[in-house]
């Protein structure tokens, strides 16, 4: 069955582009291109053949017009996290950012566009969102990282002012030279309003890289969140992803990783944490397309209230991908009778000597482990933080920065003691 | 001055809650302060059915009798309530807990101890201390609480664990629900040394055992034989030796 999209907010985006186009744009020809897929596709809606989403309530994206802020001087950037004092920080607000503060940066080199693969590891004709985002971004942050920034942490920082139903389109692409090794870390700062933040970052991993990347999305009870991760690996290099997101009313953790390199590996890991009524997409797609490569895929949910999540992980072993060994984990803690996950590991192998596992678990709080803690003194709702504190901190302490651990760390223990769990 | 007891356990009817089958059918016993006592008996007769009805397990429901423990009815306390007020149970099967690191657990677990006695909480370091010694007494290899609580210890070293526990947070009653099973000889030595280094004329101990072997480190003030619900005799250590030579058969 085809999703039909919703034919009267096409039309609010229609205006929108006819307002914002520009004849200067360096990427102009693409944004055109891409927008023409986004009106195939158009927003997301759940429902019957959207595998990704069909679990979701989405109806909120479509009812509201959301508007772009296309002059950064229009915002009155209030805004500023206490984490801008992190070194090698790069500050996107409202989904924009000036390019020049790269230039400052050692061992960073911003790209000319005929260097920009844009588009080429995030595909627009995968989701509607990417399409939506490569439409609309403002001014998108192209570098290549080399070994002058070898060892070194980039942390990017996503925030926005309050002013609300407006679209955020932050886009990323970023080379990793070869051989070169480094950390990334992503904070999004979500702002107390209606903001729909569609996130697009693009990694291709050359010869002997590694990168090491850590994603903090502090959700906000209005904000939605999507975020897109695409990675390209080739061969001998190593990518690990360790992400935690708390309750944006709404969002997406979406990361696919493409293995295009012999011998080259990757770990991904995230812990989503919902609240209240939000709901969280966690979608992983790894793509063993040579032979040699390992993949892991972990991921842990704590569901609260009558919050909502999805897993839906895939892996995917083309037939050359011979010697593929891959494995895949989802474990869920539902912590209240309203709360909802929908898991959906599965595998897709076309090789025929690969080694591959999946797993799925959702259940509630152990009454025998309650009992035991309880017994030495520690009463029920300190027992069930500690708990769960340590059900997260499998994935937490994997966040292998250790300031921008803490950041996670002290969001859960802020969020901990707030819940009743029934 | 004579002290009064400990423990009073009067006419303790219990079963379990989702069957509602009977497990304890008429229970009396009472402990005074300092003395240490050993519950034996066959499989199925209600021994860790009781030292968890006094832990406060909610999978077993009190259908009548009374419980006092010093001047409190234990029944009407939660779990943890009854913890603070000095029961402590070392488990027969201890729970694993992943991510939760034995020394934060054992912290939280004291810190509450001493919140509810009116006392500060322990500095990490006076904290650190107290462990570290313990543990060494103890013979647990410090790399090994590295790892989440019990998770992936042995069943000798999970029992030491729970005595280990017992020794952080000195409770005036102690139940020990077959903590002798599974171990070695040096093991049930150090397990031993450890409950007799903690006995003094204040602490008691309940000891659920189908062996002799623990109670040849720890020689008990008075013996029960639980069968089928119910104690049919209390004695001296010298009815230890009975079980041994002749079994259960002949006190039922």
């Amino acid at each position: 069955m085809k999703v039909f999209p919703n034919i009267e907010n096409l039309q609010h985006y229609q205006d929108l582009k006819d307002q914002t186009v520009k004849s200067s744009d360096k990427f102009g020809e693409f944004k055109r291109q891409s927008f023409k897929t986004f009106l195939e596709k158009g927003l997301p809606v759940s429902g019957k053949g959207n595998e990704r989403w069909k679990y979701l309530d989405l109806r909120s994206l479509v009812k509201t017009k959301y508007k772009l802020l296309e002059d950064l001087n229009k915002t009155d950037n209030k805004f500023s996290p206490d984490v801008i004092f992190l070194q090698n920080a790069i500050s996107i607000v409202n989904g924009q950012v000036d390019s020049k503060i790269l230039s400052s940066m050692k061992g960073i080199k911003v790209l000319e566009v005929d260097e920009i693969d844009i588009g080429g590891v995030a595909d627009n004709n995968e989701d509607g969102m990417i399409a939506l985002n490569s439409s609309f971004f403002i001014e998108p942050l192209c570098f290549r990282i080399t070994e002058d920034f070898n060892y070194a942490n980039l942390n990017i920082v996503f925030s926005g002012d309050s002013e609300g139903q407006r679209l955020d389109c932050p886009r990323l692409f970023i080379e990793i030279d070869s051989g070169v090794e480094v950390t990334i870390n992503e904070l999004h700062v979500s702002p107390s309003a209606d903001v729909l933040k569609v996130s697009v970052l693009e990694i291709i991993l050359q010869e002997g890289s590694k990168v090491l990347h850590n994603i903090v999305v502090n959700g906000s009870k209005y904000s939605k969140d999507f975020l897109f991760t695409r990675i390209s690996q080739n061969k001998n290099s190593y990518f690990k992803s360790v992400s935690y997101s708390d309750a944006p009313s709404l969002g997406a953790n979406d990361i696919k990783v493409c293995m295009n390199g012999e011998y080259s590996e990757c770990d991904l890991r995230g812990l989503y944490f919902t609240t209240g009524s939000s709901q969280f997409n966690t979608h992983v797609v790894v793509d063993h397309n040579v032979p040699y490569t390992k993949s892991n895929q972990f991921y842990k949910g704590i569901l609260t209230d009558n919050s909502r999540a999805v897993f839906s992980g895939k892996i995917l072993v083309k037939r050359d991908a011979q010697k593929t060994y891959a494995t895949q984990k989802d474990l869920n803690l539902l912590m209240s009778k309203g709360a909802e996950i929908d898991t959906k590991p599965s595998l897709e192998i076309y090789a025929d000597d690969v080694e591959c596992f999946h797993g799925a678990t959702a259940g509630h709080v152990d009454e025998n482990t309650l009992y035991y803690m309880m017994s030495r003194g520690i009463d029920k709702d300190r027992a069930t933080q500690i708990l769960v504190r340590g059900f997260a901190d499998e994935i937490i302490n994997d966040i292998s920065d250790k300031s921008f651990r803490k950041i996670a760390v002290e969001q859960i223990d802020k969020i901990l003691p707030s819940l009743s769990f029934q | 001055m004579q002290l009064g007891k400990l423990l009073t356990i009067e006419n303790l009817v219990a079963s379990v809650t989702e069957t509602g089958e009977k497990i304890i059918k008429d229970v009396s016993l009472s402990i005074g302060y300092g003395e240490t006592h050993v519950i034996m008996g066959p499989n199925g007769g209600g021994k860790s059915t009781l030292v968890n009805v006094l832990a406060g397990r909610s999978s077993y429901t009190l259908d009548s009798g009374r419980i006092d423990f010093e001047s409190n009815n234990l029944i009407s306390m939660t779990i943890d309530e009854r913890a603070r007020a000095g029961v402590f149970m070392a488990f027969q099967y201890p729970s694993e807990i992943p991510g939760v690191r034995p020394w934060q657990f054992l912290k939280a677990a004291t810190d509450s101890h001493r919140k509810s006695e009116g006392l500060p909480e322990y500095s990490v370091r006076d904290f650190s201390k107290i462990y570290d010694s313990n543990l060494k007494e103890i013979g647990i290899d410090s790399e090994l609480m590295k790892r989440s609580l019990n998770d992936g210890f042995s069943g000798g070293e999970k029992k030491r664990n729970e005595i280990f526990q017992m020794m952080m947070l000195k409770p005036k009653l102690a139940l020990l629900d077959e903590t002798d099973s599974g171990l070695d000889v040096d093991a049930l030595k150090a397990v031993g040394n450890a409950v007799n280094k903690l006995r003094d004329d204040r602490r008691s101990f309940l000891i659920v055992t189908h062996y002799q072997r623990l109670l040849d480190h720890v020689k008990p003030d008075f013996v029960h034989i639980l069968i089928d619900g119910k104690i049919v005799e209390s004695g001296n250590h010298k009815l230890v030796k009975k079980i041994e030579s002749s079994g259960y058969e002949s006190f039922s």
